[in-house]
């Protein structure tokens, strides 16, 4: 192609750079920032070369920028596959392509480039945002590569954009059969290491001080959960994650062993069951979230549900994730836990927190029942003077809970969580701690309940003969509000949180927009395997295979550019005749029957004659019509509704 | 080999051109060029990456993309689909140069087409762009390598709007023809004196004829069309000439040129009849079998140097 | 042929009255050719000039010695001849002794309607001096310029067969003529009529003006005033495009072709009686307007105006 090799000219150059920028630019956020200084200062250079300022660089030069830009990604990420390793390298190759463009075949990779930019900005995140940036973007780089491909065609710009819509716009009602029926995998192809490098906000495998109070901060949603049902009361939504079995003094963590031994599939039941689906945000760990206690026999695909009742996924949540369970709230009881997992939950550090172990020997040799001791345990924090406060001051390193206890007295859910348990291990009670969320708000536009990280809870469980495993949250006996009306109704004055939480219209904004999102993922995002399913049985087909999706995609892909096939053939039909001309083809073909069809070169007058020297009955006729049709068509001042006055003659014509 | 098979059957299959043609649907053809099959690798890279991160966005634009490029090739084939082809005409060459066809693009669609080129062989005319209701004529060459009827036995017209993905063509067998004229000998051999041809006037050195210049005697002038005077002063014999009224008039005869070949002959005859048409001269030509009458201008010109170029 | 729509009433009395005695009057002269006198009057409206193109004796000079009777316009044959001078036609200054200054002696072309026979008899030196005088509308002599009468009509014959010792109008300088037409050999009918009938020339001295000059220029004026639609425009277009994109023309109409089509076809509108330009009075002009224009490529084309018209008519779809 000899257009293929033409040099670039400024304009082509300038939307092509463009279309780099507007497609890297949200990698800002994703990556390191070198690699767009890199790519800054080629654009730069480009541009001084095409004005002529400067050389492009030369094959050392440009082999020096590459080596460079492959061990930048090395030892940015130690690795150049991978996600982020990936998608740099190929920021990296955009900036270097970008210094030996030449012609305008090397705009049109530029341009692929940019295309698979826009998709690999998605693998970092999906929000509707996300996707709303990407629509002008693609935009933009179709337009350019309709210009850019058209190297002859001088086409103004605005024209060029208008274009490029239609075609986008035809595209996107074949784009939109294929993303509903194009058959979804089960799973990847490939392993897909997600470095975590990225933080995620969200709860850890452990809790000290001040962890749990830091997600406060985070206005970001955990989860989205939807009840088939009413919901229970805030008082039962307690959305268990991790469990924190091993304690050094000061920090809690996950015994590893507990992921092993699975919660055999008896499980007695008690009260009426909540159905509900669960949307989570991808937060990179396994666990997932449940009400108490979901049935073992309805889990989600590749989960188990371990002894200590966690959800667990063989792989971690990297996506969103949509998942449905059914919990009975009522059945907290667990009884049975055997003696030799009990013993791990008695485990504490005795050279730590000694005043706290000293305190609650106390109770438990004057104590009938462990269940007593709890109580115990629970008075004391409602009748001392403890204080539920976000902001507590830095606790005792060595001896945290003593100086909680004894002296501090102010603290977050984690602090009394981490006491409380302490205090029943020290008195020879099973106890652990459990992370997760409590509450979570309804959302009056969708009838889902958002759950976000500043619900961010930790709690205890205790063991007690005969009931099993019993939810105890000692937060509740500081602050009851924290489980009636959510952290921000607890916390005191002056600790509010936020914005969004204090203007009434504000809220409503944000319940819209949390709304939208719950759509958005539950529906686009989260549009996978078993929804593509659920939704083509509800759509009608029965058991969808891969195979009568893929037969189904064809056909109607194929419909669906055959109506376009043929619109085009329509535009490409000699242009539309105004009605005036369409009323007296429709004349000339009524009497084609007489004197044989019009020839294009005859005049209307003359075909007129011809046919009335054929058929003199209705020369009148024909005159009049064609006296009609030429008054509109060629003489001064046509008569009012001469179109209409023609329709009706044609019409009344009879041959 | 393969390409002249699929061209051979083409022809086959839709039989020559007349004067004017319309391209139907039947006859364009659209394969994806390599910018096409670029864009099919990106689009099933990223289809790979979408469905192993089971990315919906990843998957709605790739799928986007790939609606994209079908809806580009319907685009693309409706770029050609009912354009109108007329031949419009063609500059003769002489031998060793190039004709020209003027190829006439119609569109009398209500939308417009982008970025159409002809093509033969190699020659590739401009690209050209039609509003609804517009035409444009475009030129093709074609070496003219013999004497002759000179005929196009193939062109093409293609295009790759809209976004370069796809190469649509379709292939036209016009039976047009133009003429290639003979490759005039160089200029040296004199042409044949002009003779006077009595246009009812006999006197053409009358006081209302314009005195328009000298040239060199040459043998058979006219005694009373030399400038005496000019002779008496001692220059060489020059010859008056008169515009208005020169009636005279070469004879070029191809049998007077026996000493030559046939293509010599022509080719002489075809220098002399460009020199008197530059010249301004009349001039008439006998070949064997016919005789152009003595007359002047181009069209008298055409009409000679096509008669050299069919004998 | 079919009259359209009501015509302004004035209008109708004026031009159609007018014109149709001329026609009247004409037709019982010019036996069996009507279609030639009307693209003669025509051609006339439309203030042009007309080149007849035939052999001797189809009554060239009859027919326009009969349209300058009829019409009322002064005449004068020029009978081209080689020998024919410049001055012959436009005129001489001479010296007169009494005033002692010169003086000059209009020629023929002063008149209303000049018969210039056998144009392609004399040299081109002779012709030029008409055309000139056809183009510039006046004649210049020693510096001074002198107007031709108004109406001014030329109507020149030609004769189509080469001849030793003709000169036929270069191909440039045909198109100073609105049209060419020919006259053709009479039917069996009608040439009985001129073996029988009277002398046509003994009837055509016995002529009266049948309409008078200032009517005759008031209609001329009016002739751009013909409506042309959008859509005949288009189609006006259509045909100069046609035979430009041809393959069969050496070279195609050019601008003022399609002016000048435009008016004959507002003339012969107007003749008609039509309220507007309509197709039929494009067809009916267009050969004796565009044939002479347009050169045939070559001996495949067609040749004949006839032909030619017909050609380029029947590859103008009608829009």
């Amino acid at each position: 192609m000899n257009a293929a090799t033409q040099r670039v000219d400024s304009a082509r150059l300038g939307w092509t750079i463009a279309c780099l920028v507007a497609a890297a630019a949200p990698h800002l956020a994703n990556l390191p920032p070198w690699p767009m200084a890199l790519m800054l200062l080629t654009i730069l250079w480009r541009i001084a070369a095409q004005r002529g300022h400067r050389q492009l660089p030369g094959v050392v030069i440009r082999l020096l920028l590459a080596l460079a830009g492959f061990a930048g990604v090395f030892v940015s990420f130690g690795t150049i596959t991978g996600l982020d390793a990936g998608s740099t390298l190929l920021v990296v190759m955009a900036a270097l392509k970008l210094t030996e463009t030449r012609s305008v075949r090397d705009l049109i990779v530029l341009l692929l480039i940019s295309y698979f930019l826009i998709v690999t900005q998605f693998l970092f995140g999906q929000s509707i945002l996300v996707a709303l940036y990407s629509i002008p973007a693609i935009w933009i780089i179709t337009t350019a590569l309709l210009q850019v491909s058209s190297p002859a065609v001088a086409m103004p710009w605005r024209r060029a954009f208008s274009r490029s819509g239609l075609l986008l716009a035809h595209a996107v009602p074949l784009m939109l059969i294929a993303f509903v029926l194009f058959p979804r995998m089960s799973g990847p192809f490939w392993a897909v290491p997600r470095s975590d490098n990225s933080a995620v906000t969200g709860l850890s495998d452990q809790m000290d001080p001040g962890s749990i109070s830091r997600l406060l901060e985070s206005d970001a949603v955990a989860f989205r959960a939807v009840f088939d049902d009413t919901p229970p009361p805030a008082s039962q939504r307690y959305w268990r994650g991790p469990v924190l079995s091993n304690f050094d003094g000061r920090r809690w963590s996950i015994f590893q062993e507990n992921d092993r031994e699975l919660l055999p599939d008896s499980v007695s039941r008690a009260g009426d069951p909540v159905n509900y689906e669960i949307t989570l945000e991808p937060h990179h760990r396994n666990w997932l979230f449940a009400l108490e206690l979901p049935n073992p026999a309805q889990l989600p695909r590749k989960t188990t549900m371990t002894a200590d009742r966690r959800l667990l996924r063989s792989d971690p949540v990297t996506h969103l994730y949509q998942y449905r369970l059914e919990s009975w709230p009522e059945n907290i009881a667990d009884a049975s836990a055997r003696r030799w997992t009990l013993s791990r939950d008695l485990n504490f550090p005795a050279e730590r927190n000694p005043r706290a172990q000293a305190l609650v020997r106390g109770w438990a040799e004057s104590a009938s029942d462990p269940a007593d001791v709890v109580r115990q345990a629970l008075q004391l924090f409602r009748e001392q003077p403890f204080h539920y406060t976000r902001a507590p001051r830095p606790l005792d390193q060595r001896h945290p809970v003593d100086d909680f206890l004894f002296s501090s007295r102010r603290g977050f859910c984690e602090h009394y969580a981490s006491a409380f348990t302490l205090m029943m291990r020290a008195a020879g009670i099973p106890a652990r701690v459990v992370l997760g969320y409590q509450g979570g708000e309804l959302n009056p536009f969708g009838r889902h309940m958002t759950v976000r990280q500043s619900d961010a809870h930790a709690w205890s469980e205790v063991w007690l003969l005969g009931r099993g495993w019993v939810r105890v949250d000692p937060t509740a006996a500081v602050a009851p509000e924290r489980v009636e009306l959510g952290v921000a109704g607890a916390l005191p004055a002056g600790e509010g949180l936020g914005l969004f939480r204090s203007s009434a219209w504000l809220r409503q904004v944000q319940f819209g927009w949390d709304a939208l999102n719950n759509g958005w993922n539950q529906w686009v995002l989260g549009f996978a395997r078993e929804e593509q399913r659920t939704l083509l049985r509800a759509l009608g087909m029965k058991r969808p295979t891969v195979r009568k999706m893929l037969l189904t995609l064809i056909g109607l892909a194929t419909v669906t550019l055959s109506a376009l096939a043929g619109w085009l053939m329509l535009q490409s039909r000699p242009a539309a005749p105004d009605p005036l001309a369409i009323l007296y083809r429709r004349f000339c073909r009524k009497v084609s029957t007489i004197a044989g069809p019009r020839k294009p070169g005859e005049g209307p007058l003359d075909f007129a004659e011809r046919v009335a020297t054929a058929r003199p009955a209705i020369a009148t006729e024909v005159h009049a019509i064609t006296r009609q049709y030429l008054a509109a068509r060629y003489f001064p001042d046509p008569p009012e509704r001469c179109v209409a006055e023609l329709r009706r003659q044609v019409g009344a014509l009879r041959t | 080999m393969v390409r002249s098979r699929i061209r051979a059957w083409a022809r086959r299959r839709q039989g020559p051109d007349g004067e004017q043609l319309r391209l139907a649907s039947r006859r364009i053809y659209i394969l994806p060029n390599a910018q096409g099959i670029a864009f099919g690798f990106l689009v099933f890279g990223m289809l790979m990456g979408a469905l192993n991160y089971n990315n919906s966005l990843g998957l709605a634009v790739t799928f986007l993309m790939a609606s994209l490029a079908l809806v580009a090739m319907h685009h693309c084939h409706r770029n050609l689909s009912g354009l109108s082809i007329r031949f419009a005409g063609d500059t003769p060459a002489f031998v060793g140069q190039k004709a020209r066809f003027k190829v006439t693009l119609i569109n009398d669609s209500a939308a417009p087409r982008f970025g159409l080129t002809l093509r033969r062989g190699a020659y590739v005319t401009e690209s050209v762009h039609l509003e609804p209701g517009e035409h444009v004529t475009l030129s093709l060459e074609v070496e003219a390598n013999a004497r002759g009827r000179l005929p196009i036995d193939r062109f093409g017209v293609f295009t790759t709007f809209p976004l370069g993905l796809f190469h649509c063509w379709a292939w036209i067998h016009p039976q047009w023809q133009s003429v290639a004229y003979p490759k005039p000998a160089p200029p040296g051999l004199e042409p044949p004196p002009q003779q006077t041809d009595t246009g009812g006037a006999n006197d053409n050195t009358r006081g209302d004829a314009d005195f328009a210049g000298l040239r060199g005697y040459r043998p058979g002038d006219s005694p009373r069309h030399i400038a005496w005077k000019a002779y008496a002063r001692g220059q060489e014999l020059l010859v008056k000439q008169y515009s208005g009224t020169d009636v005279t008039s070469h004879w070029l005869d191809f049998e007077a040129l026996d000493q030559m070949g046939l293509e010599a002959r022509l080719s002489q005859l075809t220098r002399w009849v460009i020199d008197a048409n530059s010249e301004g001269h009349a001039w008439g030509l006998r070949l064997p079998g016919q005789t152009l009458a003595p007359d002047l201008g181009p069209a008298h010109r055409d009409r000679c140097l096509k008669a050299l170029a069919l004998l | 042929m079919t009259t359209a729509n009501a015509w302004p009433a004035e209008a109708v009395a004026e031009t159609g009255s007018a014109l149709g005695a001329v026609m009247d009057q004409l037709g019982k002269v010019i036996l069996g050719k009507d279609e030639q006198l009307r693209l003669c009057i025509a051609c006339l409206l439309a203030r042009g000039h007309l080149l007849i193109e035939d052999i001797p004796g189809v009554g060239k000079t009859t027919l326009a010695h009969a349209l300058a009777r009829t019409l009322g316009l002064s005449y004068q044959r020029i009978q081209f001849t080689s020998d024919l001078l410049p001055a012959d036609i436009v005129g001489v200054s001479v010296y007169e002794r009494e005033s002692s200054e010169f003086r000059f002696h209009p020629g023929p072309v002063f008149s209303q309607l000049v018969l210039a026979d056998e144009v392609n008899r004399a040299t081109p030196k002779a012709q030029s001096a008409l055309l000139e005088a056809m183009e510039e509308n006046q004649v210049t002599a020693d510096g001074r310029s002198y107007p031709l009468p108004n109406p001014f009509f030329v109507v020149a014959t030609q004769n189509p067969t080469y001849q030793i010792g003709t000169f036929p109008l270069p191909e440039s300088q045909l198109d100073r003529f609105l049209m060419r037409i020919e006259l053709g050999y009479p039917d069996a009918s009608v040439e009985k009529k001129l073996l029988t009938g009277r002398d046509r020339r003994d009837i055509v001295a016995e002529l009266a003006p049948a309409i008078d000059t200032e009517t005759l220029t008031a209609i001329q004026t009016k002739v751009p005033e013909v409506h042309a639609s959008e859509a005949l425009i288009q189609y006006l277009q259509q045909i100069v495009a046609f035979t430009r994109e041809s393959a069969v023309f050496a070279a195609g109409l050019s601008p003022r072709a399609a002016i000048v089509l435009l008016r004959a076809a507002q003339a012969w509108a107007l003749m008609a009686g039509h309220r507007g330009v309509v197709p039929e009075d494009v067809q009916a002009v267009a050969p004796a307007v565009i044939a002479h224009r347009l050169r045939p490529r070559d001996e495949s084309a067609p040749q004949t105006p006839r032909e030619i018209g017909e050609f380029v008519l029947a590859g103008v779809p009608i829009p």
